[in-house]
């Protein structure tokens, strides 16, 4: 995460939006040259959810999923854990 | 004397009973929808990286057993008292924001993202791993038609975490956003950044993902082992950088 601050431009931004417990890494010196953020964001209200569902339906942005069956939530979450799922896992009841 | 049999109709749960325990698939009565809430049948639900909350138990006053799962989607198939707006039948879905208390200094300003005492399926209550849940209708989605479930479900938690904070960002179409991770979150926030206008830099893990990333709309490719990241970021111009991190690569950075 440090490695991409020195990335950012100018009043470049950084949006923290995976959640982990892990410490960020940062210097003053970091964020004062440039006069850069660091910015986290969760989600947003089912109105937001709308938004982001109608336009993907306007501009074809899909998830790319692997479907497991209810009963295979063991297997499911072991594989998201994994970090290997291209890209999101998926249970169908 | 005639006894009256009363048929308990059940359904299919994935619950956790305690902190860092497995799953346990059980059967459990249908749950009836109180006042202002809907019941629906699930037909769906995404697996996201912030479940472990409530499977290991992270997440401080969780009570067990739960139910995790807060991208779902499915069918209203019983609403509670006194709700109008929603209909029997109707494609709903349920994300993060699973209900908010209308009462803290937040959701008096309207900021209901950062409700005092946001409600979160899963967390708060049974989420989308079980074939029927609850949840108060603020909580509900509407799902269009022409998306699938499997379209629908992760766009309300990695989705929206996308596209809701790069249209926030103060990105301008033209500038440059990163994106760390082509991940569950990483992949959407691509296409989002894409479709938004950006020039858009993916940072993955090896050679190999250099043609899924253009495949996604990422116009650069960083290979971040061989690739010191900032400096590729740098490279690639001086605009804004706005990186989404993902949680599938995070032990990477």
């Amino acid at each position: 995460m440090s490695e991409l601050l020195n990335g950012l431009g100018p009043n470049g931004k950084l949006i923290v939006v995976g959640a982990t417990f892990d410490p960020i890494e940062v210097t003053a010196i970091q964020l004062i040259s440039g006069s850069r953020t660091i910015q986290g964001w969760s989600t947003g209200t089912p109105a937001d959810s709308e938004d982001t569902l109608r336009f993907a339906e306007l501009t074809g942005v899909r998830p790319m999923i692997e479907t497991y069956p209810l009963e295979k939530a063991d297997e499911a979450y072991a594989r998201m854990m994994s970090g290997k799922a291209q890209f999101r896992v998926f249970l169908t009841m | 004397m005639a006894t009256t049999e009363i048929a308990v109709v059940t359904m299919k749960v994935a619950q956790v009973s305690s902190p860092g325990a497995d799953f346990e698939i059980i059967e459990r009565e249908i749950p009836e929808p109180g006042a202002g809430q809907a019941r629906i049948k699930v037909q769906a639900c995404g697996v996201c990286h912030s479940d472990v909350l409530t499977k290991e138990g992270s997440w401080p006053g969780i009570q067990y057993p739960r139910v995790p799962g807060h991208e779902v989607a499915g069918i209203i198939d019983e609403l509670g008292a006194g709700v109008s707006e929603w209909k029997k039948g109707q494609r709903v879905g349920v994300g993060w924001h699973g209900g908010r208390d209308g009462t803290c200094r937040e959701c008096r300003r309207g900021d209901f993202r950062n409700c005092r005492s946001l409600k979160i399926p899963g967390i708060s209550y049974d989420g989308g791993y079980q074939e029927y849940m609850v949840a108060p209708v603020e909580a509900l989605v509407a799902i269009p038609d022409s998306l699938s479930d499997a379209d629908a479900a992760p766009l309300l938690c990695a989705g929206i975490t996308t596209y809701n904070s790069l249209r926030h960002s103060g990105a301008l179409p033209g500038d440059l956003v990163a994106v760390q991770g082509i991940g569950g979150l990483g992949h959407l926030g691509i296409q989002f950044g894409q479709k938004f206008g950006y020039k858009v830099a993916a940072i993955g893990r090896g050679p190999e993902n250099a043609a899924l990333a253009k495949k996604l709309g990422a116009t650069v490719y960083i290979d971040s082992p061989s690739t010191k990241r900032g400096r590729g970021i740098a490279k690639t111009g001086r605009g804004t950088g706005n990186s989404s991190d993902s949680p599938e690569l995070e032990s990477d950075v």
